[in-house]
């Protein structure tokens, strides 16, 4: 009924999977790496433009968008920055008049800002189009740290003025920071937010005196700007163009993934992994350390770790299916391990036995075995979203009702991990 | 090098004995419980009840604020005792989260079903209905009570009332507490919220089962304050110098969380909570300020200037009122030019 692993099957699947993807767009191959822009200077533009949303709504936001494109992006583009390099960001603002002032703060960044008009918190760019803010600071640390508007906060950021800043540490692009027990193979973005619909409705209508940031009530919440299932799309499809980045993280068993964490917006949401516990190893771009040089010694295990607004959590999770009492891919005595396969349960057996087809229910990810790398027959109108028999875990929000988008679900802070067999090609 | 030494030995011998002496000290407080009124951003004056510190009990000779005075017990000073005298029209009691007092009479038990007492001190044998309505003994209206701690620990600390706290401490009924060692410089950001239409409630009577604000459960916090005020009545705070330890004491008395959070500057070293210390300092840019919590951080700016403070679940507007561009839990601090150290830190090295 279904088939043990079959790495050349996988190796056979991927072609058509990859025609299939290219048809529909869906996450047999959607990019799982951070997508963001590299360099030293970044010229920024606050504009306006429109976001969609799972539920099929559609929301007017204010967005960065890079002074050579042609629009807004949410949230803005995310800053990719070497350790050590002195950083300069300028900023114009083509937002409508009734907008007002607009600006960038660099939390936890020491940051020189010169041009435009001083503001409450920073130097802001009016809306004249042509006025120029230069922020400047040296990416003096690595880590996970976040940007936003520092001009009326409780609207600018409401209305979608964010962004993530990666600084990469001197030691190389494979660590988080400057110690050995911060490597990665893999690492993910979640940078969340929130959104009040009414907030945005006011201002497409011009009715700024109605917007009341105290009677905020967030009904719609994003991962890197895209509700699930958005997230699971690639980067950079057509039908979201101010909504690039996706939230698709993938693996091999064994490997060590970071997730850099960001909480964007105004409320703190608890995000939960699913299939291990992970590691946070640092908050707000510092290693959770008990003295200068140790790396992350005082990391500790959970799995659901709180990400407050305006703070950078960084966890490290890895899988190897240990634990599950049975042999994820169906060996049997005197098989070769798979790479990164945990031996304590090498060999074990299946402990179900799979029912008939017609009286199971497919989910949209199962692959039609139970086992990793396996496949099976599905039922004729099942989407067959697995095509590589990867191992599905939900990654979301433990605020269920943040599962939603505008009251349907599902929606919201949600994504999956995908744990694929070994050979796949992750892009 | 060795003369140095001794005469940092002879210092450090001076200050135990002052450390000693102070531990048969025991600092008094006469506060009063009193009405007030603060006059928000905007113009809009909002009915408060807030705590005076008097010359004497029943003196009557302090401004009511709110935050209530700031409560200081001095290192080595293990007893705090404080004179309530209550002016408001209901009965209160005092309450210091975390601390345990010592001449408790309560709790003060009500049946459950109105405002009667029938108990203080246990729950009244096989009533199962009965509720506690303050958790030490109370003040009544017009009269006095004294609340002692006899074993006050050191730290940061939220002294409030203790009777009706959802309401109470609402209305202002709330201040800071600190004891143990000082830092040279300290800073003081107390968080709270109002919600008008509770307090014009409560003063007007609207308040309670029955009424038409019923309970806290209608709270919708409008203005969101930093020691009693909202930017941008509030002004920057003078933070010490550049280079220079100073310790942030962060309080809580609002119903909501709020993450304080400092622009532009160093990261702080989160040291404790709730006044426990940590083994290990958190370096971070954001602080977890729960409801009823207190948080104690040090900043050491590496650079003199202005720091924004704020407020990182954005609670910036007051009442909504757009037209002020800025409003809530908003401040700055003012750091100074580093100062030359003095000579006392080559004993350090």
């Amino acid at each position: 009924m279904f088939k043990r692993i079959d790495i050349g099957r996988c190796r056979t699947l991927l072609a058509a999977a990859v025609v299939f993807s290219m048809v529909l767009g869906v996450t047999v191959s959607a990019s799982a790496t951070i997508q963001g822009i590299t360099g030293t200077t970044f010229n920024l533009v606050a504009r306006t433009g429109n976001i969609s949303t799972s539920d099929g709504d559609s929301f007017l936001m204010w967005g960065y968008g890079l002074a050579t494109a042609a629009s807004m992006q949410y949230p803005g583009p995310t800053l990719i920055l070497q350790q050590g390099q002195t950083i300069t960001v300028t900023l114009r603002n083509e937002l409508p008049a009734a907008a007002g002032n607009v600006s960038i703060v660099f939390p936890g960044q020491i940051v020189t800002a010169s041009g435009g008009v001083q503001g409450l918190l920073t130097r802001e760019a009016p809306p004249d189009l042509t006025t120029t803010v230069t922020y400047t600071f040296v990416a003096s640390e690595p880590g996970t740290y976040l940007y936003h508007s520092g001009t009326r906060p409780d609207l600018q950021v409401e209305m979608g003025l964010v962004g993530a800043i990666i600084v990469r540490p001197s030691l190389g692009a494979s660590y988080a920071y400057n110690h050995a027990n911060t490597q990665f193979d893999r690492e993910f973005l979640y940078l969340l937010t929130e959104m009040d619909p009414r907030i945005h409705r006011s201002v497409a209508l011009g009715m700024y005196n109605q917007v009341d940031t105290s009677n905020y009530y967030a009904t719609n919440w994003f991962i890197n700007g895209r509700n699930f299932p958005d997230v699971m799309l690639d980067n950079n499809i057509p039908w979201l163009p101010n909504q690039p980045y996706n939230c698709q993280p993938r693996m091999h068993p064994g490997e060590t993934v970071l997730v850099r964490l960001i909480g964007a917006g105004r409320d703190p949401h608890p995000m939960h992994l699913h299939g291990a516990d992970f590691a946070a190893i640092a908050v707000d771009g510092r290693t959770l350390e008990s003295a200068p040089g140790q790396g992350a010694d005082l990391q500790w295990e959970a799995n659901t770790i709180r990400v407050l607004p305006g703070q950078t959590v960084d966890v490290t999770w890895t899988w190897t299916g240990q634990g599950l009492g049975w042999d994820i891919y169906g060996h049997v005595a005197g098989d070769p391990l798979e790479p990164g396969e945990d031996p304590t349960d090498h060999a074990k057996p299946f402990p179900v036995i799979i029912p008939p087809r017609d009286v199971l229910t497919f989910g949209q990810f199962y692959s039609g075995s139970p086992f990793l790398g396996g496949a099976g027959e599905l039922p004729s109108g099942h989407p067959g979203l697995n095509a590589f028999g990867g191992f599905f875990y939900m990654w979301h929000s433990h605020t269920e009702k943040e599962l939603t988008s505008n009251d349907i679900w599902p929606g919201g802070l949600v994504s999956f991990m995908i744990v694929e067999p070994p050979g796949v090609p992750i892009p | 090098m060795l003369k140095i030494k001794w005469v940092f030995a002879g210092l450090l011998t001076a200050a135990l004995c002052v450390t000693m002496m102070g531990t048969s000290a025991a600092v008094v407080f006469n506060l009063r419980a009193d009405i007030t009124t603060v006059t928000m951003p905007g113009g809009t004056v909002v009915p408060m009840w807030g705590y005076a510190l008097d010359s004497a009990p029943g003196a009557g000779d302090g401004t009511v604020t709110v935050p209530g005075p700031l409560l200081i017990v001095p290192p080595g000073d293990t007893t705090l005792t404080i004179n309530l005298t209550n002016k408001l029209p209901r009965p209160t009691s005092l309450h210091i989260i975390g601390q345990v007092i010592a001449n408790n009479a309560g709790p003060v038990w009500t049946d459950g079903l109105s405002d009667v007492v029938i108990s203080s001190g246990f729950r009244p044998a096989n009533n199962y209905t009965a509720r506690v309505r303050s958790f030490a003994h109370e003040t009544a209206p017009n009269g006095a009570q004294t609340y002692q701690w006899t074993n006050v620990r050191p730290g940061t600390f939220i002294y409030q009332s203790g009777t009706n706290p959802a309401m109470q401490v609402s209305m202002g009924l709330y201040g800071g507490m600190i004891a143990g060692s000082r830092y040279g410089k300290e800073v003081i950001l107390f968080f709270s919220e109002i919600d008008p239409v509770i307090n014009n409630a409560v003063v007007n009577g609207d308040y309670g089962p029955g009424r038409p604000v019923s309970s806290m459960l209608d709270y919708h916090a409008k203005y969101f304050l930093i020691n009693g005020k909202a930017y941008p009545d509030l002004q920057p705070i003078a933070a010490g110098h550049a280079n220079q330890n100073i310790l942030l004491r962060f309080f809580n008395a609002g119903l909501e969380t709020h993450i304080p959070t400092v622009l532009n500057t160093s990261h702080m070293s989160i040291v404790a909570e709730d006044g426990v210390r940590f083994t290990y300092p958190k370096k971070q840019v954001t602080v977890e300020l729960l409801a009823g919590k207190t948080v104690e951080a040090v900043l050491r700016p590496s650079a003199q200037g202005q720091f924004a403070l704020l407020d990182r679940r954005l609670n910036l507007t007051n009442a909504g009122l757009v037209s002020q561009g800025g409003g809530g839990m908003l401040t700055s601090l003012q750091v100074g030019a580093p100062v030359p150290l003095a000579p006392i830190y080559m004993l350090l090295d």
